[in-house]
């Protein structure tokens, strides 16, 4: 356990005995938010389901796995040829301030902890939030994007469907990956709560004139979705985005956002047909190709590319919730300085 | 000559009427209304839309194989078949011995055809992408897609005067016409192939 998870837990025992002396019930800092929430008054979400053993065994297989063992004892056909959930998403938490959205603390916190920068969001805490695929999405993937600002389930399948070019789920495994999703749900320990406000908390568990305040201190605590906006390219990409490159943190970006699909070595396929390496022949295409255009860094990081070949594998782009500007000068700096070439 | 003239123009002519009509938005094929339908007249349009876009992603995979499988194989024919043509012209070689590489041209030409056609069919056939961002900024693909099937409106009318020239001079053609027939095919293929590989390359790009 963290230094970190220590002392949230010793806030939400020592708040839990302190609304205890008050009449408030007692709280765990494992307690589930979401229980929490549906205690103080609001409605269970429609992605609400029992979460059986064997219902997030097969949600957790389709999602580490890419198929599972059906109802019917058979072996299941993969989502998609080109791409598993976990290529684009975390099951674990990744940003150490549920209230924001900031690449760069990110990057931090992928370092402390030895995580991926993937394109889309972690699915830890995804059944907490209320919207997805927001913002820009809609740029990508239009009027699909519609019903599942405000539906886990069909932003599920057209995650499945669309975003990883695979295939439908059957209603089982929608519901087999949802009943996972609640595996990763949040729990108080993990919100940054003040010591008023886990009182607050326990105390509107036996007050409901407190409940509405209980409830907006619990949902100020996390995100309600992710943001996600476009970063087009910089006008010039010869200048790029204008910002003074830290190689040191480029160099992580390259590792921990690019060579995790690109590169072989990584325990996962290579998923892009672009295979990257830290060998100077591999940085110096990149760099070679900056300026231009659909191989420029600048391009596919912005707009991603287009589905083409046998799988329509292509590269989802990131937004720049998910990969700063200033991350992209510092990818920009750490090829110029391996290369020896100007920033 | 001016029969002939008159066949190419024949078969142009045919091959251009032949083209699906154009509706809705600019270059826009319209796909088969059966394909678009769902099989539950139920479900959501939502679902709908994600089922006829899977079809689609299906059946372009199925085209890009079937089109390059196309492309290679009237390449393949065009070398056997510039090789048969200078053998007849000269008669360096018996016709007799050359009957093994008339045979080649001809099987790759049928593969050519075979596949050429149900590529062509396929594209005609797919649902559109409806719904999807897709002329949305995040590429150019709607300019690419465009450009895609003007090429491939030109390399079918190619592919059609290749095919009729093909028939005529294994059946029909006057021994005085057969070398510019000749020519014309060859050139067709070519140009089929060319246009072929040309429309793979613009849609590959962002």
């Amino acid at each position: 356990m963290t230094r970190r998870s220590l002392l949230v837990a010793a806030a939400v025992i020592l708040a839990a005995s302190t609304a205890a002396a008050g009449g408030g019930r007692t709280l765990e800092a494992d307690a589930s938010v979401a229980q929490l929430l549906w205690e103080l008054g609001e409605p269970r979400p429609d992605h609400w389901i029992e979460p059986t053993e064997e219902l997030v065994r097969q949600g957790r297989e389709l999602v580490l796995e890419g198929r599972t063992t059906g109802p019917d004892g058979k072996r299941g056909r993969p989502i998609s040829p080109a791409f598993g959930c976990t290529d684009c998403h975390n099951v674990v938490r990744e940003d150490p301030d549920l209230r924001v959205s900031d690449p760069d603390t990110r990057l931090d916190y992928a370092i402390e902890r030895g995580l991926d920068l993937l394109t889309g969001t972690t699915f830890w805490g995804q059944v907490n939030r209320t919207s997805w695929f927001n913002d820009d999405y809609v740029e990508k993937y239009g009027a699909l994007v519609e019903p599942t600002r405000a539906s886990l389930r069909e932003a599920i399948r057209l995650c499945s469907s669309e975003c990883s070019q695979g295939r439908l789920l059957e209603d089982w495994e929608l519901d087999a990956v949802q009943a996972y999703l609640w595996t990763l749900e949040l729990k108080l320990g993990d919100l940054d709560l003040a010591q008023e406000e886990l009182e607050l908390v326990a105390l509107a568990l036996d007050d409901e004139a407190l409940a509405e305040q209980a409830r907006g201190a619990l949902r100020g605590a996390f995100l309600a979705g992710s943001p996600a906006h476009l970063q087009p390219p910089p006008d010039d990409r010869a200048a790029g985005y204008g910002n003074t490159g830290d190689p040191a943190r480029g160099e992580e970006v390259y590792h921990r956002a690019c060579l995790t699909c690109h590169a072989p070595s990584r325990g996962r396929p290579v998923r892009g047909t672009y295979p990257l390496s830290t060998r100077r022949g591999s940085l110096a295409k990149l760099w070679r190709n900056r300026t231009g255009g659909s191989l420029s860094f600048y391009q596919v990081i912005s707009w991603g590319t287009r589905p083409f070949g046998v799988p329509m594998a292509y590269m989802p782009f990131f937004t720049k919730e998910r990969l700063s500007d200033q991350q992209i000068d510092d990818l920009r700096a750490y090829l110029a300085s391996e290369l020896g070439e100007e920033p | 000559m001016r029969a002939r003239t008159l066949v190419i123009a024949a078969v142009l002519l045919c091959t251009a009427a032949a083209s699906p009509a154009r509706a809705g938005p600019p270059m826009e094929l319209q796909p088969p209304a059966w394909l678009t339908q769902s099989a539950d007249a139920g479900e959501g349009e939502h679902l709908r839309t994600l089922r006829a876009l899977h079809t689609r992603r299906q059946m372009l995979q199925a085209h890009q194989v079937l089109a390059w499988t196309a492309a290679f194989s009237i390449i393949g024919a065009e070398v056997v078949g510039m090789i048969n043509r200078t053998a007849l012209l000269t008669g360096s070689i018996p016709r007799k011995d050359l009957e093994p590489s008339l045979v080649a041209h001809r099987a790759l030409a049928a593969t050519a055809m075979g596949t050429y056609w149900s590529a062509g069919v396929l594209a005609w056939a797919m649902p559109p992408p409806s719904g999807t961002g897709g002329d949305k900024p995040i590429s150019s693909y709607r300019t690419s897609r465009d450009a895609h099937i003007v090429l491939s409106i030109i390399h079918m009318i190619a592919m059609g005067v290749v095919e009729a020239t093909g028939i005529i001079m294994a059946n029909a053609a006057p021994a005085a016409d057969w070398e510019a027939l000749s020519t014309v095919h060859t050139v067709s293929g070519f140009v089929t192939a060319g246009f072929t590989i040309s429309a793979a390359v613009v849609i590959a790009r962002m």
